[in-house]
């Protein structure tokens, strides 16, 4: 059989089984708008008139006037905006969020990022990157219309952040004269803006964090008034302080321990270019050292020829190969699956479990990864009839593991295992000093993840630290400095692997009605470790 | 034919590793992405009597293995280094449970085993000798291998007497059976590095002359920062850097005898400036070890009396070769000035305690790591 045929089915097999319950956010949506009044808003900058019209705020050119806002009262950090928009020809404007006055910069000007609504196609660019001038403002060259609706500029501080020079569709997508849907994503340092559907910007940028959302119309120099008009503002926010995130208390008051933790990066984050052959093991352990990961963590998949097992030669060279680029090895992982009723089926991948065993004694990974998998079709109810042969194939792998000073550790992976309890129990079950958790942040599958997380810590022998503790498809983002805390309060001592996620809809899941992101690990993989590092040094300090 | 797609692409990948080493002996310097960095370890012989004492069940203060990892985690140790003495009935095979108990108890101290090491002598002229050492040192390679250390320390070993003049012959026995051990690593995996031991390896260009008769990429050196019996040991550290797989730094430049501070600042510039990423453990000394602390100074001693000779043969040549041997002669009375200050500072045995001495030299180390990494 073709292997990556089998690659592909055994894939899709894993995902399609995930009962994956938290695929969206359901934070309601909350108008910034009543459609009448601007309550909630106040103009802060400038002489431009806003006024409700029909339904939607209008605002209205005024000669000599500076760039006009009228702002929210209320400061936004993580949030989804969406809101309809309809501007004159010729009027330039745009959506302030995670904006700020401060009187110590430039004398109190509305200044941070915003969302450009720019319908001028007067001056013509060229579709290369362009010069920019000092200010950030773009030197116009070329023969193409601006129509940069939906890119992100940087006002009155760095200027174009992410222009619209390489993305034709977006720059199309913008209807001249009617009314264009915009969407905002400002998760983290995650910033994605949509114009009628289409992908405009994906801007990774954390230079301010929290902010008002505003309304401009900006600044002009024809006395023929011009108006842009917003309705339908909504918003989802994201805020780590969402009271619906903490449902549970949590004492976080920090503890003396000796806790220590050590960066690393799981392969699985640029499983694409790994299975794609763009990118090879060898040249993901030059990836951790350029970007100053403490070590690696090589999932079996990416070695040549998986499922079958390497030669040694190449283990020891990929073995010396991260050892002189001052790399640790932090763990490897299998595809497996212990929740299969069929006993030949467990026992085929308890054999592969030590055949992938003895290659993480060769390779000097001190921890294999494993999965309980799917809960079965007719086994729904019946946790504890699987939990049963599961734990028994667990017990044969540990064994295995004990006589060749491997490390066996399950994951939590949102299938059989959902909760901190179930983990345990069958931690329990296996009873190996052998056996442990791989916490993997993203796939407890309760209302606060973060509850799950301290439970499961006396049992952890790894990890895999997400960016989202609800899941591949949420927004809302892992509070780093509350994981770090609950890691150090745990005396935990070993590695932190990060894996970053593409969007993706799960098989058996609803298409969910928002789009989704594109899957950069380029630009995923450095931000989450700086902001694993951030939190790193303010716990350990 | 996809699958052989995949076989080919395989074989690619090992062959142009394998290939590199038919390009000279550049093969042998280690490329390194990245900015350099470190991670701090503890070298176990900073604990040598408590742990000899626990291994060999004498009486006196003891501390088993297990809890030298304790002792690392608890005073922030990135990782350990093993040495294959303090293992229970050493130069005796541990049992694969001791083994996998103690590398499973790293892992979750959150210590790294960042290497081991073993007792041998490749400088004798015995050939049964080496080859009971060679057999000895490829045993403690499995053990590395089982232990996930992912280097061996060997010794080259003292100049056999009657030989101070055959460095050529000697280094020819010893680069065989090195060769042989580094053949061994090889099929299992494990680094194997030299360390430079003020013994058969004085010198930068000795070690790298033995690194290229060995030319194997599974053999490399442990730089001791102690051990170089040179007039400006940093000189030989920097020089020695390429080959560098594994490291010991001491407190002094100059040997134990020494009370010279070694300057870490220096080390780190040397590391920075060289790309060196990996492990920096650090060793600890008392400050008179007996006879050979002494004869150690006295060589040290000698060697920094003696350079200027090797130097002033090259006056007479002009131009830029001239400048260096000024250079190095400036080098040479800086030095001396410090093997004068060394030669008068060997000092009666004070009372060494590991538990005071490894947290004051941790400190500074990891002070001027910091410095020169930042967090």
């Amino acid at each position: 059989m073709n292997i990556r045929k089998s690659l592909f089915l055994a894939i899709v097999t894993a995902l399609g089984c995930v009962n994956f319950s938290y695929s969206q956010d359901n934070i309601p949506w909350k108008n910034l708008f009543d459609g009448k009044t601007l309550n909630g808003w106040e103009q802060i900058q400038g002489s431009a008139k806003y006024e409700v019209k029909d339904g939607a705020i209008v605002g209205t050119t005024v000669l000599n006037s500076p760039n006009s806002f009228l702002v929210t009262k209320k400061h936004y950090g993580d949030f989804i905006l969406e809101l309809d928009f309809k501007v004159d020809e010729g009027l330039n404007s745009g959506i302030q969020f995670r904006s700020n006055v401060d009187k110590n910069y430039k004398d109190g000007i509305v200044h941070g990022y915003q969302v450009e609504i720019d319908p001028i196609q007067k001056e013509l660019y060229s579709k290369e990157p362009f010069n920019y001038r000092s200010n950030g403002d773009v030197v116009p060259s070329g023969t193409e219309p601006r129509s940069w609706t939906g890119g992100i500029y940087d006002e009155k501080r760095r200027g174009w952040l992410n222009d619209l020079t390489q993305n034709e569709a977006a720059r199309k997508a913008f209807k001249p004269g009617e009314w264009n849907h915009i969407r905002l994503e400002a998760t983290g340092y995650r910033i994605y803006t949509w114009v009628n559907g289409v992908l405009a910007s994906a801007l990774f940028d954390d230079m301010t964090k929290s902010g008002f959302i505003g309304l401009q119309v900006h600044a002009v120099k024809d006395p023929k008034p011009m108006q842009v008009s917003w309705k339908n503002i909504k918003i989802q926010d994201l805020s780590k302080n969402y009271p619906a995130l903490h449902k549970s208390e949590q004492d976080l008051t920090k503890k003396k321990t000796k806790s220590a933790v050590k960066t690393s990066l799981n392969a699985f984050s640029f499983a694409k270019d790994l299975n794609s052959g763009r990118m090879t093991l060898f040249q993901l352990i030059d990836y951790c050292a350029d970007n100053g990961f403490d070590a690696v963590d090589l999932t079996g998949y990416y070695f040549p020829g998986y499922p079958a097992v390497p030669g040694d030669e190449f283990i020891y060279n990929l073995k010396k190969y991260a050892f002189k680029k001052g790399i640790d090895i932090s763990g490897t992982g299998v595809r497996n699956d212990f929740a299969n009723p069929d006993p030949a089926k467990r026992a085929a991948d308890v054999k592969h479990v030590k055949e992938w065993i003895e290659v993480a004694s060769k390779l000097g990974a001190p921890v294999i990864r494993v999965f309980a998998g799917p809960i079965p079709a007719g086994y729904e109810n019946r946790w504890d009839d699987i939990a049963k042969y599961m734990s028994e194939s667990l017990r044969e792998c540990a064994e295995y593991g004990e006589q060749h000073g491997v490390l066996v550790g399950v994951q939590n992976h949102g299938d059989f295992l959902k909760t901190a309890d179930e983990t345990i129990e069958i931690v329990k079950m296996v009873n190996s000093d052998w056996f442990g958790v791989i916490v993997d942040t993203g796939y407890f599958i309760t209302d606060d993840p973060y509850v799950d997380i301290e439970k499961i810590m006396p049992y952890a022998v790894n990890f895999q630290v997400k960016e989202s503790p609800f899941g591949v498809l949420s927004r809302i983002r892992i509070d780093m400095p509350r994981l770090l805390r609950i890691v150090n309060n745990s005396g935990y001592r070993g590695y932190l692997p990060i894996e970053t996620l593409g969007d993706k809809v799960m098989k058996g899941q609803p298409q969910p009605d928002f789009p989704m992101r594109p899957t950069e690990p380029e630009k995923m993989v450095p931000a989450l470790l700086k902001e694993l590092e951030t939190a790193i040094a303010n716990e350990y300090k | 034919m996809k699958v052989k797609l995949f076989y080919s692409v395989l074989f690619l990948t090992v062959f142009l590793f394998g290939a590199s080493n038919s390009f000279g002996q550049d093969n042998l310097i280690i490329k390194r992405p990245g900015k350099a960095d470190v991670k701090i370890a503890l070298n176990a012989y900073s604990f040598t009597k408590p742990l000899l004492n626990y291994s060999k069940n004498r009486s006196g203060e003891k501390m088993s293995l297990f809890e030298l990892i304790d002792w690392c985690a608890v005073q922030g140790f990135d990782g350990v280094d093993l040495t294959g003495y303090y293992f229970p009935n050493y130069p005796e095979l541990p049992s694969d449970e001791f083994i996998y108990n103690l590398k499973k108890y790293a892992h979750t101290s959150g210590i790294i085993i960042t290497g081991t090491g073993v007792r041998n002598n490749f400088a004798d002229p015995d050939p049964a000798n080496r080859a009971a050492d060679v057999k000895h040192v490829k045993e403690w390679i499995d053990v590395a291998a089982k232990l996930g250390a992912p280097v061996v320390r060997i010794f080259a070993g003292p100049v056999p007497s009657g030989y101070e003049n055959k460095w050529d012959e000697v280094a020819g026995y010893m680069a065989e059976s090195i060769k042989e051990c580094a053949d061994y690593g090889k099929e299992k995996g494990i680094l194997l590095g030299v360390q430079n031991h003020g013994d058969f390896l004085k010198t930068a260009d000795e070690t790298i002359k033995l690194v290229q008769m060995v030319n194997s990429e599974w053999f490399g050196v442990i730089v001791d920062t102690g051990y170089f019996l040179t007039p400006d040991p940093y000189v030989d550290i920097e020089k020695v850097m390429p080959y560098a797989v594994n490291f010991q730094l001491k407190e002094s430049a100059f040997g134990a005898a020494s009370v010279v501070p070694i300057d870490l600042e220096r080390i780190m510039e040397i590391i920075k400036r060289t790309g060196y990423r990996g492990y920096l453990p650090i060793e600890t000394l008392s400050k008179l070890g007996g006879n050979k602390a002494r004869k150690q100074a006295e060589q040290a001693a000698a060697a920094a009396a003696g350079t200027p000779n090797t130097t002033s043969g090259k006056k007479n040549q002009g131009g830029k070769a001239a400048k260096e041997v000024a250079s190095k002669a400036t080098q040479a009375a800086t030095s001396n000035k410090a093997s004068a200050e060394r030669s008068t500072t060997v000092e009666k045995k004070s009372g060494y305690d590991p538990y005071t001495a490894v947290p004051v030299f941790y400190k500074k180390v990891k002070a001027a790591q910091k410095a020169a990494f930042g967090e």
